[in-house]
């Protein structure tokens, strides 16, 4: 059940009428009942799945929080790993590790075909094991009190909103949520309205508008023309940027339209100017994640500078594994943690610039513009279908390079086109420090942005199947 | 300015000879919608509540819709910018919505309706004979009928020529042209009733009625192939992206494969087509418009056993139709003419002197039958 799909309108017409209607202590079971609704909806088998691992982490978290045995405890904790990165690892990793298994084995003349199983990956599978595992994490390490309610806990595991793309929520926000009483009054309705708004936009006009074009250049036969790779590439950046930050505010707003307030889970990724910042502005739910979790663990910036590159090294590679099994997100986790580390480096070598006025500005957007294209290049990698195409368009680019084809005018055209209001958005939203800035405007500043934006949406929206791109991760 | 204003003084001229001039229907409604939106808008700016914004949001929609697609002027700008740009039947569409605010300029004996193989077959006598009218879409079929019921029935025809054959009763809808169809406000509801239980046969049928429905809440959303076509003009995209512009396919191409494929034809359809058919000449009926349902044809090199049974059951099924309403009439071909193969330019239009000898053995044969 996709999110800009009729069948969800109609879906959360009806959860939420009857979600008005119900007290507390039952809005909570009609939307468990809800959200294995929601997520049955694609393939009801892997439910169990979800109730694997929601039984397990339950009774994990009790179990780690009533035991004073610290062997005990750490078992239980493994058990909750287990289950859950066993099933994300043979899920999403299995078919994987096998192909690359049997190529290596078919080197030295082994046949491996035996092992092949024709695996399905079961959507959102890797959001809500990384929520679970958080949950059971914070208990073992004693800043959490386990969930006594069963159901209330489940729904924490399932909320339909953010089950399949995010963003990840941590046990400490969402739970007291889920415990309380919620409140809903105009300002949750015209901030949920104004965020699933913003959220439709972000993905039937920018992203669904800028797919095929970038499509049509990265399933190319022969060779690309450089120009028409580097817009594509750009296409690309605003594309998933659509689509992911267009999920999330969707997500973020019928939470809130519901009486939950989700953590903002993008900002402003394309007006930074280093690598650090990007990450606290893109998928802040997993780069947080990843920092709690893994980072930390490995020892942060504790051990000196050489153990600070190789955790934020690894971290970002197997943030990049995370987003799929292939090795162009290997090789992007590679790029992302190599950024980072160049950035730390230089960063307190490079000597710091006085300057003021429009001197400060135009150095400002200089250094924009190289981070976009430093992101850019990342994209490339995320995006190309195998490690072979991003060599082939990098060729391309630097060597065959026709600036003013009327192809590459064209997509230029296209792409400042479908991205110049988002970016007009972005701006208010960047210079009030607040996504909600435009919900927030004066009326005769708001209501335009928000007719132009239907205006769009309607005439020049794309509406077809097009799925978001983060549920295959 | 003065080349601006006499050149659309010279368009505008053409239109009024060739469409009539608008229809004090027209101007009426122009001056109801323009009073009430304005007295809307004045309550709504001294109105101090949380609503004021959403609803002065709705009336500047509203607005919007009036100067957009509720006029000839504006649709005729849009056919006269992007006609290149768009398909064939987004272009009719465009003519169609321009020429409905017009009042015909003189009494319409035969109004032609159908699809381009229909166009083949009478334009050329159309072209010089003004009682003869032409009505056509690409790919009109019997839904199309029903759909535009109203606009036909608004030039108040003597006499409604169709040139239905299996071949229109078949086959599938053209579901992305069909969509573009005229509002139909509660009757949706019977359109929904009938076309769902077609998505088994035919799953596109689905999307259509989804695009149908928002269509008819949002006209924005169903005419933005016009706005669609502007911006594709303006950053020239068929020459960015070497599309072959549909204007630009020759009539006749690929004639080989269209006759192979019609010579399979699928009777899925059969019955669903026939009963838009049968709606729409029941309400030509009510209106006491006569409907003459010609028994059409198509290329003889795709007739088939199989195509040869359809016919036989189309036939009777038209025949019947025709017995049962007081203002209907079929006429099967033989009482015409017969089309050879090389009467036609591909699997289904004929020649145009072909279709001329054909309209004029027509009109003999009605007037025949009146004297």
């Amino acid at each position: 059940m996709l999110f800009n799909s009729l069948i969800f309108v109609v879906f959360f017409a009806i959860v939420y009428l009857l979600y008005l209607s119900l007290s507390h202590r039952w809005q909570n079971r009609m939307l468990l009942v809800a959200s294995y609704v929601f997520y049955g909806a694609w393939d009801w088998r892997f439910l169990s799945l979800i109730l694997a691992s929601t039984i397990a982490d339950y009774f994990c978290g009790l179990g780690i929080h009533a035991s004073r045995d610290r062997r005990r405890r750490k078992a239980l904790l493994l058990v909750s790993l287990t289950v859950n990165l066993g099933l994300l690892g043979f899920f999403k990793y299995y078919g994987f590790f096998t192909d690359n298994l049997q190529e290596l084995a078919g080197l030295i003349g082994w046949n491996l075909d035996a092992l092949t199983l024709n695996v399905i990956l079961p959507v959102g599978i890797s959001f809500y094991t990384f929520q679970t595992l958080s949950y059971t994490i914070d208990i073992y390490r004693g800043r959490l009190r386990p969930e006594r309610n069963i159901f209330d806990f489940a729904l924490f595991v399932a909320f339909f909103p953010q089950l399949v793309a995010g963003p990840i929520e941590r046990a400490w926000r969402l739970l007291p949520q889920i415990s309380l009483p919620r409140h809903i009054g105009l300002k949750e309705i015209t901030d949920g309205a104004w965020l699933c708004l913003y959220g439709f936009f972000l993905k039937v006009f920018v992203a669904d508008n800028l797919a095929p074009l970038v499509d049509r250049v990265f399933s190319m036969a022969g060779p690309v023309p450089g120009g028409e790779a580097l817009t594509a590439v750009y296409a690309f950046a605003f594309q998933i940027f659509g689509d992911f930050a267009g999920y999330s505010s969707i997500a973020i707003g019928v939470a809130k339209l519901l009486g939950f307030d989700l953590m903002n889970n993008f900002l402003f990724p394309y007006l930074v100017t280093n690598p650090r910042d990007f990450w606290r502005n893109w998928h802040i739910s997993l780069s947080t994640w990843l920092r709690d979790y893994l980072y930390i663990p490995l020892g942060g910036n504790r051990g000196g500078p050489t153990i600070t590159q190789r955790n934020l090294f690894l971290t970002m590679l197997l943030g990049g594994l995370w987003h799929g099994a292939a090795w162009t997100f290997v090789l992007w986790g590679a790029y992302q943690g190599t950024t980072l580390i160049l950035h730390r480096q230089f960063e307190s070598r490079l000597p710091r610039l006085r300057l003021s006025g429009g001197a400060a500005t135009a150095w400002y957007w200089l250094k924009v513009i190289f981070m976009f294209h430093v992101t850019c290049l990342g994209w490339l990698i995320f995006r190309a279908q195998s490690v072979g195409q991003v060599w082939e368009m990098l060729v391309a680019i630097f060597t065959n390079f026709t600036p003013l084809s009327w192809t590459t005018v064209y997509y230029l055209a296209m792409i400042a086109f479908y991205t110049w209001l988002v970016n007009v958005i972005q701006f208010i939203q960047r210079a009030n420090g607040d996504v909600l800035a435009v919900a927030g405007l004066k009326g005769r500043w708001r209501w335009p942005i928000v007719t132009l934006m239907f205006y769009l949406m309607v005439v020049w929206g794309e509406y077809g199947s097009n799925e978001f791109i983060y549920f295959n991760f | 300015m003065s080349s601006f204003i006499s050149t659309f003084e010279r368009i505008w001229g053409r239109v009024l000879a060739e469409w009539g001039p608008l229809s004090p229907s027209f101007w009426t409604g122009l001056a109801v919608s323009t009073a009430v939106l304005g007295i809307a808008w004045f309550i709504c700016r001294r109105f101090r509540s949380p609503w004021r914004g959403p609803a002065c949001l709705v009336i500047f929609i509203l607005a919007m819709r009036l100067v957009l697609f509720d006029n000839s002027f504006s649709w005729g700008f849009y056919s006269w910018a992007v006609d290149k740009e768009v398909g064939w039947r987004q272009g009719g569409v465009i003519k169609q919505e321009a020429r409905k605010y017009h009042s015909y300029p003189h009494p319409v004996k035969y109004l032609v309706v159908g699809s381009s193989q229909t166009d083949a077959v009478y334009r050329s006598y159309a072209a010089d004979h003004d009682e003869m009218v032409m009505f056509s879409l690409a790919g009109m079929g019997p839904m199309d009928f029903y759909l535009y019921r109203e606009y036909i029935a608004s030039f108040r025809p003597e006499t409604i020529l169709l040139f239905i054959s299996e071949f229109d009763l078949a086959r599938q809808p053209p579901w992305d042209a069909v969509k573009l169809g005229p509002a139909q406000g509660l009757d949706f509801l019977d359109l929904y009733a009938k076309v769902s239980p077609m998505i088994d046969v035919w799953p596109a049928a689905e999307g259509f009625l989804k695009e149908f429905g928002a269509g008819e809440l949002f006209p924005e959303y169903k005419y933005g192939f016009v706005f669609r076509a502007f911006v594709d003009r303006f950053l020239k995209k068929s020459k960015a992206l070497k599309l072959t512009n549909v204007h630009d396919i020759e009539m006749g191409e690929n004639r080989e494969d269209r006759i192979a494929q019609l010579s399979k034809m699928d009777p899925a359809g059969l019955d669903f087509g026939f009963s838009f058919l049968a709606d729409f000449a029941k309400y030509c009926d009510a209106q006491g418009l006569e409907v003459v349902i010609v028994e059409g044809q198509y290329n003889p090199l795709a007739y088939s056993a199989h195509n040869l049974e359809l016919n036989r059951r189309v036939k009777a099924q038209l025949s019947g139709l025709a017995d049962r309403l007081e203002h209907c009439r079929f006429i099967p071909r033989t009482e015409l003419m017969n089309f050879t193969p090389d009467d036609f330019h591909d699997a289904s239009h004929v020649l145009l002197p072909k279709g001329r000898e054909f309209s004029r053995r027509l009109v003999q044969y009605l007037e025949k039958g009146r004297n």
